[in-house]
């Protein structure tokens, strides 16, 4: 009594695979919005993923799932051609040659600039790599790249020799120097900015000792010809919904990469 | 069937004795022994697997206390066979029995919540379990900037800390409203008298204060009453109507302890207080009662919050 239906059930599910859905049918599949950003410590993913997960559903099939391990992203992006994903501009940079043809199609904003730089800030005059504890927000290897940049003249041997002690935000960074929790920190700008509106009496102790060359923000990447997710994350700006997601990634919206931009990038390497 | 069943129980239990051990011979490696009162508890499981990631590759054994009943004899048998750099205690159960033992090796020490009775121990080092309160007013007045007069009731332990604390907020342009009770009779009084001063009330880690529940609840229910927020130093809080907690973000807690071992074992950098207030926040915004009480929030303050609790 209890099989006859199920059979049915397999016949049907097998015909209507081999014979094809109505188009209707295939537009309920999920798309996946990919994120990971070894700039940002990783322990928001939940917040990060409710708060971009209420503004999708009202904007149809979609899902946002940050991904913790760099690893696992990277096999992702390899692998899924059917996701989008937002990532670090430092990190697609890397990987950009070694893995198959992707589009970078949105650059994040904030400020109405899509750059921004990292600074070194601490309350000693100068760094000292074989005492010094530096707090960051960032992943190790991503930190280390920025000192580099900022101090080209010394070696990644040197440099390897100071303490990292990653923290959840650049603000924490910054106050963990406030508080001589740490002797410096790999922070940005707009965050040493933030703290001197609040504390001005910690941003005066405060000496920025040097500062990275301008990163490019957040960037959206995605198969060639998939632009549906594209236009959903470019109306973010549009709703409180989506500016909370925004603000949750330290943006203010999305601008459009054009072909041409990309060619022009790609030339000057 | 009786007895195999009783020596399967012995044998898990010597097992739940021996450290999970991968020591290694080589005489310039420093042994670290790390001590957890339960691994099973999310918040110190955390903090040891933070603190055994950043000291990756090094001589690391570790013994958790969960089942164990003779802990004291458990860490002296093992102190009496091996000989470490350092030993990381995981909460109060872990370091209160090495306390007990006094060993000479280096002591540091985590999620443990009166921690303050370590601060002066010589040769013991560790991670306090809540933000420094400097950093957790910056963070009430980033989120909330219009907040200009903050409440808040503590007892004798506190009142070095109450008084840094009024020092460092007059930098961010907050008034801190500070009321001493002697004793728990003295609490519903003192919050009547406090609540309609300010525009906030603040729970800090008070012995006195938040000696039980109903203390709390006492605190909760006259704030509401009065419309007053109140801002908190645990997540925990949040449920009981808090707008705002600012706690110890754990892998950072771990992390921290990593790098004070380095350079307790190390002697390479200056050790700065025996005691390190936690460098991380974890955050959690009610934004239910920020509508509740007409809050003006920094929107751009929400690329920082850990957890919103909303409707």
């Amino acid at each position: 009594m209890h099989t006859l239906p199920r059979c049915l059930l397999t016949v049907a599910f097998l015909f209507l695979s081999f014979v094809g859905l109505p188009s209707g049918a295939y537009s309920k599949e999920i798309t996946t919005i990919y994120f990971y950003n070894p700039e940002i410590n990783t322990t928001r993913s939940v917040i990060l993923k409710s708060t971009f997960d209420q503004y999708l559903k009202e904007k149809g099939n979609y899902r946002f799932q940050p991904v913790n391990s760099k690893e696992t992203f990277e096999g992702l992006i390899s692998n899924n051609h059917k996701a989008t994903f937002i990532m670090s501009s430092w990190h697609f940079q890397q990987i950009e040659d070694k893995t198959r043809p992707l589009v970078s199609a949105l650059r994040g904003i904030k400020n109405k600039n899509d750059t921004y730089r990292k600074i070194l800030v601490s309350k000693l005059s100068s760094i000292n790599p074989e005492a010094m504890t530096i707090a960051t927000s960032g992943t190790i290897e991503y930190s280390r790249s920025i000192l580099s940049s900022i101090y080209p003249n010394r070696s990644s041997e040197s440099l390897s020799k100071l303490n990292i002690l990653i923290v959840p935000k650049d603000i924490d960074a910054l106050m963990a120097v406030g508080f001589d929790l740490a002797d410096a920190a790999l922070t940005t700008k707009l965050s040493l900015e933030k703290l001197s509106t609040l504390y001005k009496k910690q941003h005066q102790q405060l000496n920025i000792l040097g500062e990275s060359l301008p990163l490019k923000r957040l960037v959206v990447i995605h198969s060639p010809g998939k632009i549906e997710t594209i236009d959903v994350l470019k109306q973010m700006s549009q709703s409180k919904k989506g500016q909370q997601g925004l603000h949750m990634l330290g943006l203010d919206d999305w601008q459009g990469i054009s072909t041409a931009q990309t060619k022009d990038r790609r030339s000057q390497k | 069937m009786r007895i195999l069943y009783c020596l399967f129980s012995l044998l898990l239990a010597s097992c739940a004795n021996i450290p999970d051990s991968k020591m290694t011979d080589d005489p310039t490696v420093n042994r670290i022994l790390v001590v957890n009162t339960n691994n099973s508890v999310e918040r110190y499981r955390i903090a040891q697997v933070a603190f055994m990631e950043t000291l990756k590759g090094s001589n690391i054994s570790t013994l958790d206390l969960e089942k164990d009943n003779h802990p004291v004899d458990t860490l002296q048998d093992l102190l009496n066979k091996q000989s470490y750099d350092a030993i990381y205690c995981i909460g109060a159960k872990a370091l209160g029995s090495i306390d007990y033992i006094d060993p000479d090796t280096p002591v540091v020490f985590s999620s443990v919540l009166n921690w303050r009775r370590f601060s002066t121990q010589p040769n013991y080092y560790g991670v306090a379990s809540e933000v420094a309160p400097g950093a957790q007013l910056t963070w009430f007045k980033y989120f909330f900037p219009e907040t200009k007069k903050i409440g808040v009731i503590y007892s004798e332990k506190n009142q070095k800390l109450i008084h840094d604390v009024i020092s460092s907020a007059d930098e961010l342009s907050v008034q801190i409203i500070a009321e001493e009770i002697n004793y728990q009779g003295q609490l519903a009084s003192k919050v009547k008298d406090l609540l309609p001063k300010v525009d906030a009330l603040w729970l800090i880690s008070d012995p006195l204060v938040l000696a039980s529940t109903s203390n709390a609840k006492l605190l909760f229910e006259n704030a509401a009453r009065q419309n007053i927020p109140v801002f908190s130093y645990n997540d925990f809080f949040i449920d009981m109507g808090a707008v705002l907690s600012i706690s110890a973000d754990l892998p950072t807690t771990g992390r921290q302890a990593a790098l004070i071992v380095q350079n307790v074992t190390q002697n390479t950098a200056k050790q700065r207080s025996m005691v390190q207030f936690p460098a991380g926040s974890n955050i959690s915004l009610n934004l239910k009662k920020v509508r509740t009480y007409k809050m003006k929030l920094n929107e751009s303050a929400l690329d920082s919050v850990n957890r919103i609790v909303e409707e």
